[in-house]
């Protein structure tokens, strides 16, 4: 059977011995220690549990004010409207509409915000550092003063927010999905974090905490390994002067391409679900008197790691297909490197489009939970994204089988023969 | 009916015109391409083959359109100027991979593979991973791979290309055995492999087809344009200069130097000679008025 040949050809091959050095080491280096660690129960007393999303308009109102008026000031409003990061320049008429919300929350007019000459949003300001010398600190946006008029009730300012959203294009930091998140976080008491303690014992049967750890390591490893073992079976073919002694046999472009993306995500998953059910039996170990899930850790990893090995073999198979394995390598590196390096938190924080997704804790249950319809999302997305590109690649695989693309080929990289 | 029917056929790479208005009949047995390098050979060849689409005209393999892709890549096979397989499988590991990409089943692979390689005297081989196999071992492994899901067409390029004469001999009868029961084409700029394994042949040059025919009708066409004399060395750039020189060997002081001409040339104790297969293809790209590099030093 084809599909257990390209199992065998990725099983042997120096990249594979590569992939599972660097995944086992990951998971020795960076989990292990992890995996011996007992959850603590929060203790009374600290000053700080760290922040919860929780509806307070006290807090809510100003702070989303403020930043409204601050993204006028700047000239661009961030949004996400289908996931992606978007900075959202208005139009003159939108932006009339824009400081109508504002005059009406703040009772500052046009006028008034456009004359306004203060504001600085980012850059570096020299501060004393009290020994006699400099040091550089951000400087603070100076914003005018906003005071919500009293009459102003909450209603009233949510149904200004949501046409804020609106005139933005939707995804806002105003919408009723962020709102909330963005503007209105109070810090958490005792009884939260010990409500959020239970919970992990409760609901995660323990290992659901371990789980998101688990998953938050070895995430940063799977997206972007499995980029070069793609590479390297794509070009395969190539490298041994095999490609027209394949073009050439009966099997389709679409059963070939599949059966290829097929084996690499299966042969590049199992080593990870393994080391999954190896933690799982680490974790219910530490915690012999709980009931644990034992199958927790695995059934995430499907669901957290697999959409990163598909989206990063995909990635890596079209972009051999169609140029170089380095090209390949090269954009799943700038992707992966730009995700890692971006500054969204390391807990919780996940975004429609974040490839690598953070959730750096045994603990924070709640700020993942805020956000797992986004994380969902998120996974859907990536899923669905490396399908459509093994559907790109098959088409190029096709195309090439007909001569029709070494034409293009050869102008990219200058190799092909016609 | 098993034949391969080409009709008016076009190709252009950007805007080179490659194959340029092309008519051939193909018939059961071997058929011979003959041109020098860059005449469109392999264009031909990729095109017959399903791995190059042709810009215009009309192509049928045993009465299946050229366009039927999967059909048309079920019936051929197809042995490329250069190729290699996986180096780290060995040579049953790549016939099973590529009869897998055939459609062929478990049984029909092993039954095929164990003829084959007894056919192509590589069966004690078989073990013998593909980057510890010599030259020809590879291209007897390569018309292996070809004939692997008993093709009905068998098209080959430049396969004796850097092979030594015994492994050439080796190879041509390979060819000619596979062609006691199915069509098979012979892509080559060496006329030797022609003249011993073809008999129905085509010249090919600079995209267009010169000539087609059978072989003794190319030699019938030169006969009486071949001249042999005995020439002193120092006459040898002169002759080389006015005709067309396709041998010369020396003996002592005099060469005898053998000449194309359409008239007897000018020169003292010319003969006439019998053309061979040679003579008779540079006589073809003489008449047709293709450039000879090979009377000039």
């Amino acid at each position: 059977m084809l599909f257990f040949k390209e199992c065998k050809k990725i099983l042997f091959s120096l990249t594979f011995l590569i992939y599972i050095v660097a995944v086992v080491g990951f998971y020795m280096t960076q989990f292990s220690h992890d995996a011996e660690e007992e959850i603590s129960q929060p203790r009374q007393g600290l000053e700080d549990y760290g922040t919860i999303a929780k509806e307070v308009p006290e807090i809510l109102m100003p702070g989303a004010a403020n930043g409204l008026v601050s993204e006028y000031l700047n000239g661009y409003y961030v949004a996400y409207p289908i996931g992606f990061y978007k900075e959202v320049k208005l139009s003159e008429k939108k932006t009339a509409k824009m400081a109508e919300i504002i005059t009406e929350i703040t009772g500052i007019s046009k006028e008034e915000l456009d004359g306004f000459s203060d504001f600085d949003e980012s850059g570096m300001t020299m501060m004393p550092d009290g020994n006699g010398g400099y040091i550089p600190v951000p400087k603070e946006p100076t914003l005018p003063e906003i005071n919500i008029p009293d009459t102003m009730t909450y209603e009233r300012f949510r149904e200004l927010m949501r046409k804020a959203d609106k005139i933005i294009g939707g995804g806002s930091q105003y919408s009723d999905n962020n709102i909330v998140d963005n503007f209105s976080r109070v810090p958490k008491t005792y009884e939260d974090a010990l409500a959020e303690y239970n919970d992990i014992f409760e609901k995660d049967k323990v290992t659901g905490a371990y789980a998101r750890l688990f998953c938050d390591y070895m995430g940063i490893i799977v997206s972007i390994l499995p980029v070069f073992a793609a590479a390297a079976l794509t070009n395969a073919d190539r490298k041994s002067r095999m490609e027209q002694l394949i073009y050439a046999r009966k099997i389709s472009s679409v059963k070939l391409v599949l059966t290829r993306f097929s084996a690499l995500v299966i042969t590049l998953a199992v080593p990870v679900i393994l080391l999954a059910f190896i933690a799982s039996f680490r974790v219910a170990k530490l915690y012999p008197e709980n009931s644990t899930d034992f199958f927790a850790i695995p059934q995430m990893s499907v669901g957290w790691l697999v959409p990163n090995i598909m989206f990063s073999a995909a990635l890596g198979m079209a972009f051999t297909e169609i140029s170089s394995q380095l090209i390949a390598v090269f954009v799943q590196g700038v992707l992966w490197f730009g995700s890692i390096m971006s500054d969204t938190e390391l807990t919780g924080d996940i975004g429609r489009s974040t490839l690598v997704c953070r959730h750096n804790s045994l603990y924070d249950r709640n700020a993942f939970m805020e956000n797992f319809n986004e994380f969902l999302f998120n996974r859907i997305f990536y899923t669905v994204l490396a399908l459509v590109i093994t559907a790109f690649t098959i088409w190029i695989y096709s195309e090439k089988r007909k001569g029709g693309l070494n034409v293009i080929r050869k102008n990219i990289i200058g190799k092909s023969k016609t | 009916m098993e034949k391969i029917e080409i009709k008016n056929v076009n190709k252009y790479y950007g805007k080179k015109h490659a194959l340029k208005n092309i008519s051939l009949t193909i018939n059961q047995g071997m058929f011979g391409l003959l041109g020098r390098n860059g005449a469109g050979k392999t264009t031909l060849m990729k095109t017959l083959a399903g791995l190059h689409q042709k810009k215009s005209g009309k192509i049928t393999v045993c009465g299946i359109p050229i366009e039927n892709t999967k059909e048309i890549r079920s019936i051929t096979g197809y042995l490329p100027q250069e190729f290699s397989m996986y180096p780290n499988m060995n040579v049953y590991e790549a016939l099973d991979y590529l009869g897998t990409l055939s459609g062929m089943t478990s049984s029909e692979r092993k039954k095929r593979i164990d003829t084959l390689l007894k056919k192509v005297n590589l069966t004690e081989h078989r073990h013998k991973k593909v980057k510890a196999l010599s030259g020809g071992m590879k291209r007897r492994l390569g018309i292996a791979q070809a004939l692997l899901h008993d093709p009905k067409v068998l098209i080959v390029d430049e396969p004796t290309a850097g092979l030594d004469p015994e492994e050439r001999i080796r190879f041509r009868n390979l060819l000619t055995d596979a062609a006691e029961e199915r069509i098979v084409i012979l892509s080559t700029h060496i006329v030797g492999d022609i003249e011993a394994s073809c008999e129905d042949i085509a010249i090919m040059n600079d995209g267009k087809i010169l000539w087609k025919g059978t072989v003794s009708e190319l030699i019938n066409n030169a006969r009486g344009k071949v001249f042999t004399v005995n020439a002193p060395q120092k006459y040898l750039s002169q002759i080389r200069k006015n005709y067309i020189v396709t041998g010369m060997l020396i003996q002592g002081e005099y060469n005898t130097v053998r000449i194309i001409s359409d008239t007897i040339p000018d020169l003292q104790g010319v003969n006439t000679d019998e053309p061979n297969c040679e003579d008779a293809y540079m006589y073809c790209l003489y008449q047709n008025g293709c450039e000879i590099q090979g009377g000039d030093e």
